[in-house]
């Protein structure tokens, strides 16, 4: 696979920050 | 219950597409595995454009009917639409890296109505910050959220009106949807990042919108406890 730094970057920004917005919402809702 | 099963489905349809899109489908010829990126990147610029949409339509709710749950639709949009966009212009910039040997560049008109999309819906939120009073928030908001969305189809069809270094699109114009520029296999990937990132963003806008209207419910007993308050002071004297 080439350019792997880049698809790395991409994706784990990507899908980590979609699952760290998801938690938060989750615990956020937990906490009302 | 059921928003429960949209998100473990939602979950499960994500975490396939990611599989098929960095170890099923192949490279491109010219592009070589950065060209992986454009699964994601394409399917989150599609979910900025539905948040806004939505944002926008919710904002007319709020102005036609004067209802708090459109503006809580509406505060959804926007937060989901910001995340969304932010993922579109990072997965934008680490796929022009190696294939254009730019990071950004701002004469270009789809990247740069892109970064203006972002910057009015950043706005739109800080905006929602000056008051506490939920009804002129929903007003000032509903007017942001639409005037701002005319910045959607410039967004979308900048790449056809103006010359700049953004490819035309793919799939998503009219005369493209039966006679895609691109393999059925690159295709049929991305329709299906695409329906699994709508799957998510369904999730997210469902808790974002019951979050939403817990604030306000939280709101709204704190502002009786102050009330009531103030009358026990005042009965006290």
């Amino acid at each position: 696979m080439t350019d792997v730094g880049y698809i790395l970057a991409a994706y784990g920004v990507i899908f980590g920050g979609l699952a760290l917005y998801t938690v938060t919402l989750w615990r956020r809702l937990r906490r009302r | 219950m059921k928003t429960r099963i949209v998100g473990w489905v939602a979950f499960a349809a994500v975490t396939l597409m990611v599989l098929v899109a960095l170890f099923v489908v192949p490279a491109d010829l010219n592009q070589g595995d950065a060209q992986r990126i454009m699964y994601p990147h394409v399917a989150s610029a599609w979910l900025a454009y539905l948040s806004f949409g939505v944002t926008a339509l919710a904002g007319i709710g709020w102005l036609w009917r004067r209802d708090l749950r459109f503006d809580s639709v509406a505060l959804a949009g926007a937060e989901i639409g910001v995340m969304f966009t932010a993922f579109a212009i990072w997965g934008g910039m680490m796929w022009g890296r190696p294939v254009w040997g730019v990071f950004w560049q701002w004469e270009d008109p789809r990247l740069t109505t892109t970064a203006l999309l972002l910057a009015l819906y950043v706005g739109y939120l800080l905006l929602r910050r000056l008051t506490d009073d939920p009804d002129r928030r929903a007003t000032r908001a509903a007017i942001v959220g639409i005037v701002a969305a005319v910045d959607i189809p410039i967004v979308h069809f900048s790449v056809e009106w103006w010359r700049g270094l953004h490819q035309t699109a793919t799939i998503g114009s009219p005369d493209k949807i039966l006679n895609p520029a691109a393999p059925a296999q690159f295709v049929l990937t991305l329709v299906g990042m695409v329906l699994a990132f709508t799957l998510v963003w369904t999730y997210l806008m469902i808790r974002r919108y019951q979050l939403a209207q817990a604030d306000l419910a939280n709101e709204e007993a704190a502002r009786v406890d102050r009330i009531m308050e103030a009358r026990a002071v005042e009965a006290s004297r």
